[in-house]
């Protein structure tokens, strides 16, 4: 599975979690998403906390 | 990958054995006891390092007639892109069995380790191409291992998923310990604000203090200058009468000039008189004279009790004057001394003033630091609960992956089990997968071994087909718990899986097998 076929995964998970999202807003989480957990597989925490914090605007509607 | 050579010193129960291998399938036959299961582990031997069978190193040594051998070797020559050979020589002195390892001339000083081999090649990962089937009846819980979930999630997304829901548990922890330090600084500074309010309480009464003392200040002043106003009226009023008395001597000095000229005239009126050379005229007029003189002369009289009294008065006036004057340096000396002592303690009051003022605008600071970090503290707290959600995310991707990964491998096991064209109850499920490789005993504990062992090696060999990179197969006698139309159905099976592996490797104690193989070695007993 590349990179594509883990984002489709995640929108699908997304769908399945937050059926009300709308198509801009699961894309563009989903994007950060993969981001956060590039980071995390890298180790860089404090960097994934910083994606966090530059985005909450946005992920703060999956909470 | 596949095996080209293996060659057997003093290993077991074998002196000297020299076998070759081909692409395709590789059948070894021989009777109980031949040594086909020996060879199998003397091939994983060498590959791992570690003795499959979990015997001691020094058991592995042949006991000939002459007693057990001192030195034995298992070599392994694979063809790959870079071809390998491996010695692993186990060495026996003074009772003790020790091993050596050496990959294509180098020394391996970590003999178990497949990673210090894969270290010593300028290729890595090789034996990740080689799946060793050791034992079939054996159930898949191996598969539950984390270094399994790590390599599916390798394989399934581009990250090592294991590290990434680590790395949100850190993150979490992170998360939580900076929150803790926010919150250890949130109350230190809380308990700062709490003595600054006590001194806010100080300030406001030093300020009631300053007041009343400026007030007192303004008293003394006031008196200060009033005692000063009575001291400077008390002086004219004695220039006023020092004056007068000044004025009241000159004219008593004329008066008794003019007395003087008088007298003078009386005398020479008795003159006249006496002389009778006064005219009538004259002396009217002499007479009219006299009688003014002794009314001037009345006059000198009381202006003389007068001055008398007057420089009474005046010595009375000087006297009580002096004291008065004493009196009021006295006072004013003394509202001097109580200004200088007010005065002091109100610089006093205001220098504490001054400083209180800091200590309330060090609390402002801390005020606002208080609220920066309660701000902090409400983001942090965001923040964990965004992670927390992620990482639940996260766990659904992989889980995703994961459960997709099995639906494929369900999908494969059932096409292999179509291959096998045999009428089988078995029905392999996405269920029974998970469920064998958790550990967890459900409906396939109720398979017979051949059914149990069946559905073993076909997840196995579907597994292998997923994760595409295996070309080496090595089992170990497969069939043996299969009657004879499911042995010919299963070989019929590995020959159509010669796609997915370059070699298959394959032990069996049956002699009759029809079926056509690259390469069949048969051991003696």
């Amino acid at each position: 599975m590349n990179k594509v076929d883990a984002k489709r995964l995640l929108i699908s998970i997304l769908e399945k979690e937050i059926p009300d999202l709308t198509k801009e807003h699961k894309h563009k989480i989903t994007e950060i998403l993969l981001d956060y957990i590039s980071l995390l597989n890298d180790g860089k925490i404090e960097k994934a906390n910083e994606l966090i914090r530059q985005n909450r605007d946005k992920l703060e509607m999956l909470v | 990958m596949r095996i080209n050579k293996l060659e057997l010193k003093n290993f077991r129960k074998f002196k000297n054995l020299r076998l070759e291998f081909k692409p395709g399938i590789n059948l070894i036959t021989g009777l109980n006891g031949s040594g086909k299961t020996t060879l199998l582990n003397a091939i994983g031997f060498a590959i791992y390092g570690d003795l499959v069978n979990g015997t001691n190193l020094r058991d592995n040594l042949r006991y000939g007639q002459k007693g057990q051998s001192k030195v034995g070797f298992v070599n392994l020559d694979i063809i790959n892109s870079v071809n390998l050979n491996i010695t692993r020589k186990i060495r026996l002195k003074d009772k003790i069995a020790s091993q050596w390892t050496v990959c294509n001339g180098n020394f391996i000083p970590s003999h178990s380790d497949i990673s210090e081999i894969e270290q010593s090649l300028p290729q890595k990962d090789v034996f990740f191409e080689i799946a060793y089937i050791d034992n079939i009846r054996q159930d898949l819980t191996d598969l539950n291992k984390k270094d399994f979930r790590q390599t599916l999630s390798r394989k399934m997304l581009p990250w090592d998923m294991q590290k990434v829901l680590d790395n949100t548990k850190a993150l979490s922890l992170y998360l939580d310990t900076k929150e803790n330090e926010l919150k250890r600084i949130l109350d230190g500074k809380k308990e700062e604000i709490k003595e600054l309010i006590s001194k806010e309480d100080l300030v406001s009464s030093l300020k009631d203090e300053h007041k009343e003392l400026s007030n007192k200040i303004e008293e003394i002043q006031k008196t200060k200058e009033e005692l000063e106003k009575r001291r400077i009226s008390g002086e004219k009023y004695e220039k006023y009468a020092s004056g007068s008395l000044e004025q009241m001597e000159k004219t008593l000095k004329q008066i008794q000039r003019l007395v003087g000229k008088l007298k003078i005239g009386q005398y020479i009126h008795k003159d006249f008189i006496e002389e009778k050379i006064v005219s009538s005229t004259l002396n009217s007029y002499l007479n009219e004279y006299i009688e003014k003189v002794s009314f001037l002369y009345t006059q000198i009289q009381e202006i003389g009790a007068l001055l008398r009294k007057i420089t009474q008065i005046q010595t009375d006036l000087q006297n009580e004057r002096q004291k008065a004057e004493k009196d009021l340096i006295m006072k004013i000396n003394d509202q001097n001394r109580n200004l200088a002592y007010t005065v002091a303690k109100l610089e006093t009051i205001s220098h504490q003033i001054s400083i209180s003022e800091q200590y309330l605008e060090e609390k402002q600071k801390i005020n606002r630091v208080i609220m920066e970090r309660q701000n902090d503290i409400e983001k942090y707290r965001t923040d964990i609960v965004i992670a927390e959600r992620l990482r639940g995310l996260i766990t659904s991707m992989w889980n995703g992956s994961i459960s997709s990964f099995f639906r494929r491998i369900e999908n494969r096991s059932n096409e292999l089990l179509k291959l096998l064209k045999i009428d089988v109850c078995l029905q392999i499920t996405e269920e029974e997968i998970v469920a064998n490789i958790e550990g967890i005993k459900t409906d396939s504990a109720l398979f017979s071994a051949g059914e149990e062992g069946l559905f073993n090696i076909l997840v196995r060999i579907a597994i292998l087909q997923e994760l595409g990179q295996t070309s080496l197969l090595i089992l170990e006698d497969p069939i043996a718990h299969f009657d004879q139309v499911r042995t010919k159905s299963f070989l019929s099976m590995l020959n159509s899986l010669k796609n997915d592996f370059s070699q298959i490797i394959m032990t069996s104690h049956s002699f009759d097998l029809e079926f056509d193989v690259e390469n069949r070695i048969v051991l003696d007993p």
